[in-house]
């Protein structure tokens, strides 16, 4: 990764795999599947959009003095990308099929052109414009990475002790479908949920048993990087 | 020097979307060609009908809506703009129609002057689509290679253009010329330079990209474009000679474009097939029929060069010239306006109803996935119908007629509700 272009091109391509699996998911009526990814990819699209935003487009402002070029343009198509991720999400929650494959078709449209903008011509100028800094500023995007991801990680509790089967497992699939990338959830319940640990590898969650003192067992589970 | 931005300079809706509305009108008019003068349209190539129907098809509907899009892709893909676009649009499209139609009122009435006529439309909208284009197309450095084959394409056009006004000189006894090679040369400059590389270099960005599928292969993008090209030059200039030796020459070449031709049909259903997306999408279809259709013609023009008795059979005089023109360009227009003129109006849309704090509705409301879908079992079956009026031109011509024009009228009214729809939407 010697550009920002090959950079975040090579981000592009991440983003649009989880959206299609999401979509893919969506197709299948797996709807707690489709949330897992389509968490995983809004989450990854922050982390896009804060990339630009925050440094890359910041920097190429101050090198060219332009506040109100080809940067603005794309933060305004951000802005009308996040808008298309309220929709998606208000779907999602109602489970409404038709509804979310309408705006995913719009969202897939849009992100589509909107990229191409970016790979074929924003992209390039930023990196002649920055030449000679370009690592500085891919050391800065990562960092963004790992920083906030550190800011956003989270531990969510869940009790499901002394509930009657099937209710803890539901319990705990809904509280995954809403699982943000780098969150945990910490699942207190008075037996080992045996059936519960195929679900979490399919699904491409990582999780950890704990049998406390009390005889209760906590799992904590969250996404597999 | 940096390249000029125009991201704000998405032309206004208007100027692509007259493009495409405009298509489907000649598709109706090549369709009623084939019912008034049913199979003679459909028998000889050389017969005043089919020449009229070719241009319909390849004015009319394939260039028509390939301009459109041009103009609409170069200021947003490329970033190049189109000087004064309006002007440029309002220019292109009218010389356009108006020498499409003079070409083929020429040819279905002989006049001399209408041939005139046509001959002076259609140079000013190619001049100045050519001028507007290639002026901005020319100062850019071609690393990415839809642009470069965009190019390409558009040298093709002028290459077509020019030959298409020595072929007409010729016709009307203007000039003394070898009549027959000269149209050879005119057909293969406009279907393989023309449609074929603008097809490619649209490809390698919206397959990947709007059809979400993987990207064709880098060595195939970097090269197929610049040699398709190449292998047109050396056939022309073998064509030229017309000496046995040179002719057998040429043959080899012809099997060149042939297989790269078929690697490009090839390489694009392996794409689609393995796309990652599993939505049902009818733009899809289309290409798989497109994609298709060339390789079909493919086999049928080795067919022909391997077995002359194939070459010498009726139907082969205009069978792939129907796979290419109606199965290949056609199809995959009618699938590509199905993906453009929805985000175009959403686009606008969008942005115009942001200001009063309102939302527009998503994209598959614009033109329902049902409506497009029978459209496209329509279009198929249309297909078959005027492959088979080939070789049955007596009994298939006029119903394979009836056809395109319900098909094309199914698409026009598609797209015209689609129109409506944007300005409902603003009226509310």
């Amino acid at each position: 990764m010697n550009t920002i272009t090959q950079y975040l091109t090579h981000d592009h391509r991440r983003c649009d795999d989880l959206f299609v699996d999401a979509e893919n998911h969506v197709c299948k009526d797996a709807w707690l599947e489709a949330g897992t990814c389509f968490n995983q990819f809004r989450t990854g699209l922050e982390h896009h959009f804060a990339m630009e935003e925050q440094v890359l487009f910041a920097a190429f402002e101050q090198k060219t003095g332009n506040t109100q070029g080809p940067t603005e343009i794309m933060r305004g198509e951000h802005r009308q990308i996040r808008a298309i991720i309220k929709l998606l999400m208000q779907s999602l929650a109602l489970q409404d099929k038709d509804e979310y494959l309408g705006h995913s078709e719009t969202m897939n449209i849009m992100i589509q052109q909107h990229n191409l903008k970016e790979e074929n011509m924003l992209y390039p100028m930023t990196d002649q414009v920055l030449t000679g800094i370009q690592s500085d500023i891919i050391d800065a995007m990562s960092v963004i990475e790992t920083g906030s991801q550190r800011a956003m990680s989270a531990v969510i509790n869940l009790d499901v002790c002394g509930l009657e089967p099937p209710e803890p497992l539901e319990r705990v699939l809904d509280a995954l479908a809403k699982l943000e990338v780098g969150d945990r959830l910490c699942m207190l319940i008075d037996r080992e949920p045996r059936p519960l640990y195929p679900i979490l590898e399919r699904n491409h969650f990582s999780y950890e048993t704990k049998t406390r003192d009390d005889c209760l067992f906590e799992i904590l589970i969250w996404h597999k990087q | 020097m940096q390249r000029k931005l125009s991201f704000e300079q998405t032309p206004e809706l208007s100027i692509p979307l007259r493009f495409f509305l405009t298509a489907p009108v000649f598709a109706v008019l090549a369709g009623l060609l084939l019912v008034w003068f049913g199979p003679q349209a459909l028998a000889v190539r050389w017969s005043p009908v089919t020449l009229a129907l070719t241009h319909l098809l390849t004015l009319g509907v394939l260039t028509m809506s390939m301009t459109g899009a041009l103009i609409q892709l170069l200021q947003v893909v490329v970033g190049i703009d189109v000087p004064r676009v309006g002007l440029t649009a309002a220019i292109v499209h009218g010389a356009l129609i108006l020498g499409t139609c003079a070409l083929t009122s020429a040819f279905l009435s002989s006049a001399i002057p209408l041939f005139q006529l046509a001959l002076v439309f259609l140079s000013l909208a190619f001049t100045w689509l050519l001028g507007a284009c290639l002026a901005g197309m020319w100062r850019i450095k071609a690393d990415n290679m839809t642009f470069a084959v965009m190019r390409l394409a558009l040298v093709a056009l002028c290459i077509t253009g020019g030959l298409g006004v020595l072929t007409t000189s010729a016709l009307i006894g203007a000039l003394a010329l070898p009549l027959i090679s000269l149209t050879n040369l005119h057909a293969a400059w406009g279907l393989l330079g023309w449609v074929t590389l603008l097809v490619i270099a649209v490809a390698y960005q919206v397959v990947p990209m709007f059809l979400v599928t993987s990207v064709y292969p880098p060595r195939v993008t970097r090269y197929l474009g610049a040699s398709l090209f190449a292998l047109l030059i050396v056939w022309t200039a073998l064509h030229v000679q017309s000496t046995v030796t040179w002719h057998r020459l040429s043959s080899i070449v012809s099997v060149l474009v042939i297989a790269a031709l078929a690697l490009f049909s090839v390489i694009t259903l392996g794409l689609l097939w393995k796309r990652k997306r599993r939505v049902p999408d009818t733009a899809i279809f289309f290409w798989y029929v497109s994609t298709a259709s060339l390789l079909a013609c493919c086999g049928l023009w080795l067919a022909g060069l391997v077995r002359p008795e194939i070459a010498d059979m009726p139907c082969f005089a205009l069978m792939p010239g129907v796979l290419f023109i109606v199965g290949f360009g056609y199809s995959v227009i009618n699938g590509m306006l199905y993906k453009i003129v929805p985000f175009l109006i959403w686009y606008h849309l969008q942005s115009r109803l942001a200001d009063i704090g309102m939302k527009a509705p998503n994209i598959r409301k614009i033109i329902p996935e049902q409506a497009a879908v029978r459209q496209f079992y329509v279009h198929l079956l249309t297909l078959c119908a005027m492959v088979l009026a080939t070789i049955f031109p007596g009994q298939l011509t006029r119903l394979a007629g009836v056809m395109f024009i319900a098909s094309s009228l199914w698409l026009w009214v598609n797209l015209l509700r689609a129109t409506l729809f944007y300005r409902a939407a603003l009226l509310k």
